[in-house]
């Protein structure tokens, strides 16, 4: 395979999961931007690059999944955290039920045909 | 803190890919990308050097990169209707595919649903209005159905806005200004025609009654 192919392949698999990894984050509790994106970052399977990461927040706080709060920073001016909805655990809960056997089915096939 | 030139760049460049996003998004977008740049610089001390600042912009991708995220969550299939109403709709263009501003965007639904909306309530409101103007049943009526007339008027100035500024859907919206408009006037026409049949038949029944030599019983309550 040509690593265009590849680059492609992971952008379409990211574009449908990325999302829900930033809900599964801040399942454990609110975060900030900055936060969130070294987090996610530190997989370079999960995240091409750190800015997509906002236009992604902006998505999911107007689906009303996260909420956006100000809080003081330890340093520096006030941060705007996200926090899961009660929404945001729901979205979370019905894609880790179908990712489980979504996954289970495509590593079956895979298997098979390599 | 001084904003560097090449974080400034990159804001504008930022600014200017999301030309076609909401502008709420797009300012949002905007200022928690610069928060992030400067959080990232204020961990690398008090004066970064250039190299550094770029490297904070490269670990962000390019600005085109950031708005193409913006703009690819768009049109996933298998999204719930209803659950998401903030991502961009798509159309193509000369560069593929641009989102379509939103409030052309939100234009698009309304039409059908205000049509017959209009209808309903011109119909509902057109029988209590000629009801009124047939003797022994009008105040009360009329006072409980008031309300109607006025929401037909509403809803025909409404269209008839939607239709000067709107750049979709002009037809749906011009229909609903000219069915509103046709109710509004048919049913005031109607309604002044039948006041002025009421009106006369009173006067008939008044001079009648005066002229009977021992009447019994008026006709009218």
């Amino acid at each position: 395979m040509e690593p265009d192919d590849e680059g492609s392949v992971l952008t379409q698999l990211r574009r449908g999961t990325l999302e829900y990894c930033v809900l599964a984050y801040l399942a454990q509790g609110p975060s900030y931007g900055q936060d969130i994106a070294r987090a996610l970052g530190s997989d370079p399977v999960l995240f091409g690059s750190e800015g997509t990461l906002y236009p992604l927040l902006t998505r999911l706080r107007r689906r009303r999944w996260v909420e956006t709060t100000w809080q003081p920073s330890p340093a520096g001016p006030p941060r705007r955290y996200h926090a899961l909805t009660d929404e945001g655990r729901a979205a979370l809960r019905a894609f880790a039920q179908t990712w489980e056997p979504f996954r289970a089915g495509v590593d079956r096939l895979m298997k098979g045909a390599q | 803190m001084t904003e560097s030139p090449l974080v400034a760049a990159y804001l504008a460049d930022l600014d200017r890919a999301l030309a076609g996003a909401d502008p709420a998004d797009r300012l949002e977008i905007v200022d928690a990308v610069r928060e992030h740049i400067e959080a990232s610089l204020a961990e690398l001390g008090a004066s970064p050097t250039q190299a550094e600042v770029a490297g904070v912009l490269h670990r962000l991708g390019t600005a085109d990169e950031v708005a193409a995220a913006w703009a690819a969550g768009a049109d996933r299939p298998g999204t719930p209707q209803g659950a998401w109403s903030g991502g961009p709709q798509l159309r193509p263009s000369a560069h593929g595919l641009v989102p379509i501003p939103p409030d052309e965007a939100s234009a698009r639904p309304q039409p059908v649903w205000l049509t017959v909306l209009l209808v309903v309530v011109g119909v509902v409101g057109a029988v209590p209005l000629t009801l009124l103007a047939l003797p022994f049943v009008g105040a009360a009526l009329g006072a409980l159905v008031f309300l109607l007339p006025v929401l037909v008027v509403a809803g025909t100035i409404a269209s008839g806005l939607q239709w000067r500024r709107s750049t979709t859907h002009r037809g749906a919206w011009l229909t609903a200004f000219v069915v509103g408009l046709v109710l509004v006037v048919g049913t005031a026409t109607a309604s002044a025609g039948l006041l002025a049949v009421r009106s006369g038949r009173s006067v008939e029944q008044t001079t009648q009654v005066n002229d009977a030599p021992t009447p019994m019983q008026s006709p009218l309550p």
